[in-house]
């Protein structure tokens, strides 16, 4: 275990930003911090980097406190959306400095990450587009090589390429030097081959803390002819139905046991497992007392 | 010390702009004054000094604006921030009190040869003092100003807006009070009996650690943005 966060609490003004959370992180495991935009994902990275202070609750990241702690903050290397650079700075002054607070960093990978993101190393931060002020924190959260890599919404400005080809680099870099990366995104469906366990934050508060394969079997749909669908779910809860003519999908957020799959078979219905996206957005839809449209 | 080497490094790249670009038209101004004299009743007078302490005193305030976001974004100690901050002001102070002596002590010779009566960098208050006490006393007060310009944005980044209409109305009172006790009067005849070297240096040195020191603990309770 590289961390241990408990209960804790964020409170802005009356705002509960994040609330009662707690979990841990296992040493080299790919996870996904999962959740719709201001459901605390942000402020939860910065209070397990110091770079924010808790109402209450805890958080140990490599034994210990990172409040300035040297020997912790400098294993960990969080780059955000927001992250701000000197604007004068060049971007071999971004990497320069990189080098020397990063312990791990490796110089020569880094070049090559700025020969694949097409990055001119003489050009200064205050010139570069959205994408390419994304990639540079790429580039510094890849060749920092921390034991503990957070990249929160890293690809901002990235078209689908660029994305495509950060989702490649962190897996081979992943497999060559296992540490631990915790992605946070919305786009759950492009990084859902990266990752290994999820975690899904709504509201502030920790709903779903588990191993991906099995967040993965959490929903499945099922289609066919509208009146034998409509047999089949009879008495299931339906997270999305959609009909076209007379065939009818319904998406059921439960795992299908063999029952399931018989009576399916029987009707000659299709299952198939339904796209994580879709089921963090049922996880994190506002219940019907909320004005949500829960079926 | 790499991270404060970083730091430091970073302030450097940040503020270098700033100070080319206020040298280059500070001695485009001194240059400029060597013709208008001819123009002027035969002597011109400018404050180099004070130019250059304003100058520095706004450039420590700016200094923290896109170092500490980024700095602390790449998680860095607040105290290392802190402390490469310092280390970076009081570079620039040095420096900056060695360009102000040095023009100074060039200034007579450059009149000399040329004729013409010019009083940019060479200040009168300051006349007649050993070049070390020249310096020591631009060192001081660049070195004081910067501490100060250091403590307003450390009271912005932790308690924003509201932060600094507070410490405006903070001195305001101070300035009031110190008025209406008369202490003025007994701090201003108390740095008079210990001299002008020593009551000068007394209270930069007691500037200089109230500074630092509020700056310090504000700074340890930043967070990011």
């Amino acid at each position: 275990m590289i961390a241990k966060v408990e209960g804790l609490t964020k409170t802005f003004g009356g705002v509960r930003a994040v609330d009662g959370v707690s979990f841990t992180l296992e040493d080299r495991k790919i996870y996904g911090l999962l959740g719709r935009n201001g459901a605390g994902k942000t402020t939860l990275m910065q209070l397990m980097t110091a770079q924010q202070f808790p109402t209450s609750g805890t958080v140990e990241v490599f034994g210990a406190s990172p409040y300035e702690n040297r020997r912790v903050l400098r294993q960990i290397c969080f780059v955000k959306e927001s992250q701000a650079y000197v604007r004068n700075a060049r971007i071999r002054d971004v990497l320069e400095f990189s080098s020397l607070v990063f312990p791990r960093w490796d110089r020569r990978y880094a070049e090559e990450l700025l020969d694949a993101f097409r990055l001119p190393k003489e050009r200064k931060m205050k010139q570069l587009s959205r994408g390419m002020t994304s990639a540079v924190g790429i580039v510094v959260g890849l060749a920092s090589r921390a034991p503990l890599t957070i990249f929160d919404e890293p690809y901002l400005g990235l078209d689908a390429a660029s994305r495509g080809l950060f989702y490649d680099l962190l897996l081979k870099d992943y497999l060559e030097h296992p540490r631990t990366f915790v992605l946070s995104t919305h786009l759950i469906d492009e990084v859902n081959r990266l990752l290994e366990h999820i975690l899904v934050i709504d509201r502030g508060r920790l709903i779903l803390d588990d191993n991906a394969d099995s967040v993965r079997g959490r929903a499945f749909s099922v289609s066919g002819p509208a009146d034998r669908v409509a047999s089949f779910v009879s008495g299931r809860t339906i997270v999305r139905d959609e009909r076209l003519g007379s065939l009818r999908t319904a998406v059921i957020p439960e795992t299908p046991d063999e029952r399931a799959r018989t009576r399916a078979a029987e009707l000659g219905l299709e299952l198939k497992p339904v796209p994580m996206q879709e089921l963090i957005v049922h996880l994190t839809q506002p219940s019907p007392a909320e004005g949500g449209k829960r079926p | 010390m790499n991270p404060i080497r970083a730091m430091v490094r970073m302030h450097l790249i940040d503020g270098k702009p700033a100070f080319v670009i206020f040298w280059v038209l500070l001695m485009a101004l001194y240059v400029l004054s060597f013709f208008l004299v001819r123009f002027a009743d035969g002597s011109v007078q400018f404050s180099g000094p004070p130019a250059i302490y304003i100058f520095l005193l706004t450039l420590s305030i700016v200094s923290v604006r896109e170092t500490l976001p980024f700095a602390l974004g790449l998680g860095q100690r607040r105290t290392d921030f802190w402390l490469a901050t310092v280390l970076y002001h009081a570079g620039a102070a040095a420096a900056s009190a060695v360009l102000l002596t040095v023009l100074a002590r060039l200034e007579p010779w450059i009149l000399e040869r040329t004729g013409l009566s010019v009083s940019f960098f060479a200040w009168q208050p300051l006349g007649g003092q050993p070049v070390h006490l020249e310096w020591l006393f631009h060192f001081g007060t660049i070195a004081v100003l910067m501490a100060g310009g250091f403590f307003v944005s450390a009271v912005y980044w932790r308690f924003g807006l509201y932060g600094l209409i507070g410490l405006g109305a903070a001195g305001i009172f101070a300035i009031v009070l110190l008025r209406l006790t008369g202490s003025s009067g007994a701090l201003g005849e108390l740095l008079n009996r210990l001299g002008a070297v020593t009551g000068t240096a007394l209270v930069y040195l007691a500037l200089l650690a109230l500074f630092s020191a509020l700056s310090f603990l504000l700074l340890r309770r930043v967070t990011v943005r």
